[in-house]
């Protein structure tokens, strides 16, 4: 839903209500000067150490993988829904994968047959949001503590598994093949693989964003639920599409983390789902769904990644992390709340 | 132990006949009964029970907070650190500033308070969604606790507060008589005082109530900081009983109370459900726990069967409530 | 009016955090140099780095930056700390990877999880001297590891409660991080003496979870407890498992029936052995983690004490491979010595 901007008589005047208009317009231009003004400022206060190509490349692979959860989350809230559950997602995937390779399943099968056991999970809890009508918070929660509870146990047998392993090359969750490993580990120009699986990600979900018809639907369904489905939109097969597309993205982040930290663990993706929904929001996702793109949820995501640098760099007591994270993510809230008390009529 | 739990639920009822209480309570005593009678040793001991019901007081507390909260339809997802924040800074003024107790408790309270007038205000006067809003502060919140935390504060001085923790009143462990008794406090409250009442006209229909002349604003900024003094209430009790005051408590407990409530028939999205639901669901997910653990379940699946339990319970909300609509 | 008013204050605020964050550093160098004795090398501008995560533990607090501050005194070198505050591997690694580029003069990391190893790996290609310090990552290139020797923590406090199971038929369970390679090898330690040890005893082979949580160990333990009456002992490998054991003792109204060993002797561990819950705390000698560790670091840089003539072209390293730190072993006969005030 575009937002028609105040059309200022005095064309040429850089008035501040203009910018002000165009800012509420294009949320994203928030995380995205912040980020340009981080990167301006530490190459100039730190080039040693921020410029390197080292460092940028460590910070962009950081942010990869939760980028894959964050372009699921932004859908969910778009869409009006939210979705608790992709932190443990993140966390089964990354187990089940490494324990199906340790039994012997070849790479490629375990990660399509880990992949598909989510989205189908994610099929199944969108028909309860969708269709049953359950609310997603709930239906999430319970969803999350399920696949957390089976992460855990194939944890376990992959364990137990492992290390009474008859199999001679002495595969363990903590031993997983180079073949693997190299799907998130081997560098082009140095940066590492997975930068570039979220490069390709971010730009066909931006394009579909704001591009095809069918992707638009979310915000009309965000905006008023039955509204659309009075306009003709198939609201129930739409919002389970948006699970089944934030489980599947959720477990691809789960298959590259464990090849990138190169060993299966309980603690891998714990936590993500709210990291993802500060990232979005703070790029100008509504919490109430119908409004925000595609691309501030990546700017947003891009932007808190850059602080965590930016604390490391300059050496912050860490301690300060959380609370710098809180006060911006509050910020970032406020800031939504005044915008969309604002009402822009052309 | 089961004829005292029976008669003060009996009072209560007297007030709040709400069948999702008294279907779970039905529920429970069958559960508890059956499971008595396979493993009678170990199941169904006074000893058991009295330890189910110790270990429901910490986050019983985060329960009782939440509730009111979930029927005018917003939720506190800093609850967990607020409970952390209230027992460091009163470890920290009882041990490094050698305050007396009471006095470190009451500060310790007030700042607590606080944090709740805070999320308050950003939630009501503000107007931010109140997950986002909540989730923001707990991160600052757990961050200054965090800060003050230091060196960790055990070994409390005062031997009373040892004893507010681990002592025994009729071979009751204390912490489980404070919650029962702030249970039915809040219960008798929010069930018959007309202020509390407003709070299911608030959930129900916001506009509405404001129409009437409810001041939801004010209603969720007082409701916050009732919230906010219970969590810090919760982490004082728990420095009582571990005698130190720990930064690895609170975890999760937002999400763990949301689930006893939406269990026991409070509705997520406000207007509907009881505290003695809220209790009811509690019990069960803890009875439930500590029948899995005894049948030697583990405790991942017992993650997993609390999900659906969840899941289970919210389908068969909505259901009714769509075979009562028709 | 109102929207410029916010603007200005978020970019000032976001400034502030950052020099706030800036004058940390400042500080840093500052000390250094006061603390430079003359000395025949100028090492005054020294970083060693400590990565951990969980960082403002009471237990680190109260122990590892001690001796970290100790021995950055000595050698009047700095010492840094780096790492997420809650438990975040990935975190925790991306603070390794973005820590390499300022080429700090070593770095001490502990050994989490088994994945740090590529992280660590990453440190070593790019020339920093990388040790682990309190568990280790056995599967890297690290060149050293400073700690407590795991499989003799479980063979102390099988040793501890073996007088106490003497004659009894029963068993024994034990609850710590089932992953890491510390209680893996306390587990194996624990196990093998207590079967010299106690033949009747079972150790039940699973170990439970103790989550770092207190409050988990507690309650994991009580159901334990109240599920199989013939547990008579019970061993923790974790630092909030003492505190947990001891409260499920108590609370099972098990004390005198039931003991528990547990590892670390910080005050809320010495407090349980007062109880007669605990009748062993394995406190390890946590100083000498960062201690040692900066000494190994700085041996390697400064020491020059070659083999070969050409060690470095073969790769043979002038320091230990293993740096065994030892155990305290605080029990009711002397505990007393141990009253913290």
């Amino acid at each position: 839903m575009e937002q028609t901007i105040k059309k200022n008589k005095t064309k040429g005047t850089f008035s501040p209500g203009k910018v002000i208009d165009l800012v509420a317009q294009k949320r994203w231009l928030i995380p995205l000067t912040l980020i340009v003004v981080y990167v301006i400022a530490f190459a100039v206060l730190y080039p040693s150490v921020f410029l390197t190509k080292y460092n940028l490349a460590s910070l962009l692979l950081e942010f990869s993988i939760p980028a894959f959860v964050i372009i699921g989350m932004a859908i969910q809230l778009i869409n009006g829904e939210i979705d608790l559950s992709v932190g443990y997602v993140v966390m089964f995937s990354n187990v089940c994968v490494a324990c199906l390779i340790v039994l012997g399943v070849p790479v490629w099968g375990a990660i399509a047959i880990t992949v598909l056991f989510c989205a189908l999970i994610g099929w199944l809890v969108g028909v309860l949001v969708a269709g049953v009508g359950v609310n997603s918070f709930i239906a999430t929660l319970g969803s999350g503590m399920a696949f957390y509870g089976l992460g855990l146990m194939v944890f376990d047998y992959g364990y137990k598994y492992g290390t009474n392993n008859p199999n001679p090359n002495g595969l363990d969750l903590l031993h997983l093949p180079d073949s693997f490993k190299n799907i998130a580990q081997l560098q082009i120009g140095g940066f590492q693989l997975p930068v570039y699986y979220a490069l390709a990600v971010i730009a066909v979900f931006v394009v579909l964003m704001s591009k095809s018809k069918y992707f638009k639907q979310y915000y009309y369904i965000g905006m008023n639920k039955e509204a659309a489905e009075l306009s003709g939109i198939r609201v129930k097969r739409t919002k389970i599409a948006a699970f089944v597309i934030s489980a599947t993205l959720s477990s691809l982040a789960g298959v590259l983390l464990v090849a990138r930290m190169g060993s299966g663990a309980t603690t891998l993706g714990v936590g993500m789902e709210l990291k993802a929904i500060t990232a979005v929001v703070i790029g100008g996702v509504s919490f109430k769904g119908g409004r925000g793109t595609m691309i501030g949820a990546v700017f947003g995501g891009l932007f808190v990644y850059c602080v965590n640098n930016a604390l490391r760099i300059t050496n912050a007591p860490s301690n300060l992390y959380k609370v710098i994270e809180g006060l911006i993510l509050l910020c970032a809230v406020i800031l939504d709340a005044q915008f969309s008390k604002r009402k822009i009529v052309g | 132990m089961e004829k005292t739990k029976q008669r003060k639920r009996g009072s209560i009822f007297q007030f709040v006949i709400e069948k999702r209480a008294l279907a779970l309570l039905i529920l429970i005593l069958v559960f508890c009964l059956a499971f008595s009678l396979v493993f009678p040793d170990t199941f169904g001991t006074l000893g058991n029970f009295s330890g189910i019901l110790l270990n429901m007081s910490a986050e019983g507390l985060i329960v009782v907070a939440i509730v009111p909260l979930l029927i005018v339809g917003e939720i506190d997802l800093s609850l967990g650190a607020v409970m952390v924040l209230g027992s460091i800074l009163c470890g920290r003024l009882m041990i490094l500033d050698d305050m007396n107790m009471w006095l470190a408790i009451l500060i310790s309270l007030g700042v607590s308070v606080l944090c709740g007038l805070i999320n308050g205000i950003i939630v009501a006067k503000i107007n931010v969604v109140s997950f986002i809003a909540t989730l923001a502060t707990s991160m600052i919140y757990l961050g200054i606790a965090v800060m003050l935390a230091g060196t960790g504060w055990t070994d409390f001085p005062d031997p009373l507060f040892r004893t507010l923790g681990q002592g025994k009143i009729l071979n009751i462990q204390l912490p489980v008589i404070y919650i029962i008794v702030i249970f039915i406090i809040m219960s008798l409250l929010i069930s018959r005082t007309r202020y509390f009442r407003q709070c299911y006209y608030i959930g129900g229909n916001a506009k509405a109530a404001e129409l009437s002349a409810i001041n939801t604003g004010k209603t969720k900024i007082v409701l916050y900081m009732i919230a906010s003094g219970m969590a810090c209430i919760s982490g004082i009790i728990s420095a009582m009983r571990f005698n130190s005051a720990l930064t690895s408590i609170g975890a999760g407990v937002e999400m763990r109370a949301v689930t006893a409530a939406v269990i026991g028939g409070v509705c997520f999205t406000g207007g509907a459900g009881t505290m003695a639901g809220a209790a009811m669901g509690a019990l069960f997910v803890a009875c439930l726990n500590n029948a899995l653990t005894i049948a030697s379940i583990s405790q991942n699946m017992q993650n997993v069967i609390t999900g659906v339990v969840l899941i289970l319970a919210i389908v068969l909300d909505v259901v009714l409530a769509k075979k009562k609509a028709e | 009016m109102k929207r410029q008013k916010v603007m200005k204050w978020l970019a000032l605020a976001m400034a502030g955090a950052m020099t706030l964050g800036g004058c940390g550093e400042a500080k840093a160098k500052n000390s250094s140099s006061e603390g430079a004795e003359t000395k025949t090398e100028d090492v005054s501008d020294e970083v060693y780095v400590w990565a951990c995560q969980h960082n403002s533990l009471p237990l680190f607090v109260n122990n590892d930056y001690i001796g970290m501050d100790l021995i950055a005194e000595q050698l009047g070198v700095t010492v840094k700390k780096i790492g997420p505050q809650e438990i975040d591997l990935p975190a925790f690694v991306a603070a390794i990877e973005q820590e390499i580029p300022q080429k700090p003069d070593g770095m001490m990391v502990v050994g989490w999880d088994a994945s740090l190893a590529t992280a660590i790996d990453k440190a070593m290609e790019a020339g920093i001297p990388t040790i682990t310090v309190d568990a280790d990552v056995p599967d890297s290139q690290r060149l050293c590891f400073v700690g407590s020797n795991w499989y003799d923590q479980g063979v102390e406090q099988a040793k501890a409660i073996a007088p106490y199971l003497e004659g009894k038929k029963g068993k024994a369970v034990m609850i710590g991080l089932p992953g890491a390679n510390n209680t893996v090898e306390a587990a194996n330690g624990y196990t093998e003496t207590l079967a010299k040890l106690a033949p009747d005893i079972e150790v039940v082979t699973q170990v439970y979870d103790a989550q770092s949580n207190a409050q988990v160990v507690a309650e994991t333990v009580g159901n334990l407890l109240k599920s199989d009456s013939s547990i008579l002992a019970v061993a923790g490998f974790e630092s909030a498992c003492g505190p947990g054991i001891s409260q499920a003792i108590k609370e099972a109204d098990m004390v005198g029936k039931v003991y528990g060993t547990c590892v670390d002797a910080e005050a809320e561990h010495i407090q349980c052995i007062k109880d007669g819950t605990i009748v062993a705390a394995c406190g390890q000698k946590r100083h000498f983690f960062t201690y040692y560790g900066v000494r190994m670091l700085y041996d390697y840089k400064h020491n020059n004490i070659d083999f070969t003539g050409h060690d470095a072209e073969i790769g043979i390293s002038p320091i230990p491979t293993e740096v065994s730190t030892g155990f305290i072993v605080v029990t009711p006969d002397n505990v007393k010595y141990f009253d913290q005030e």
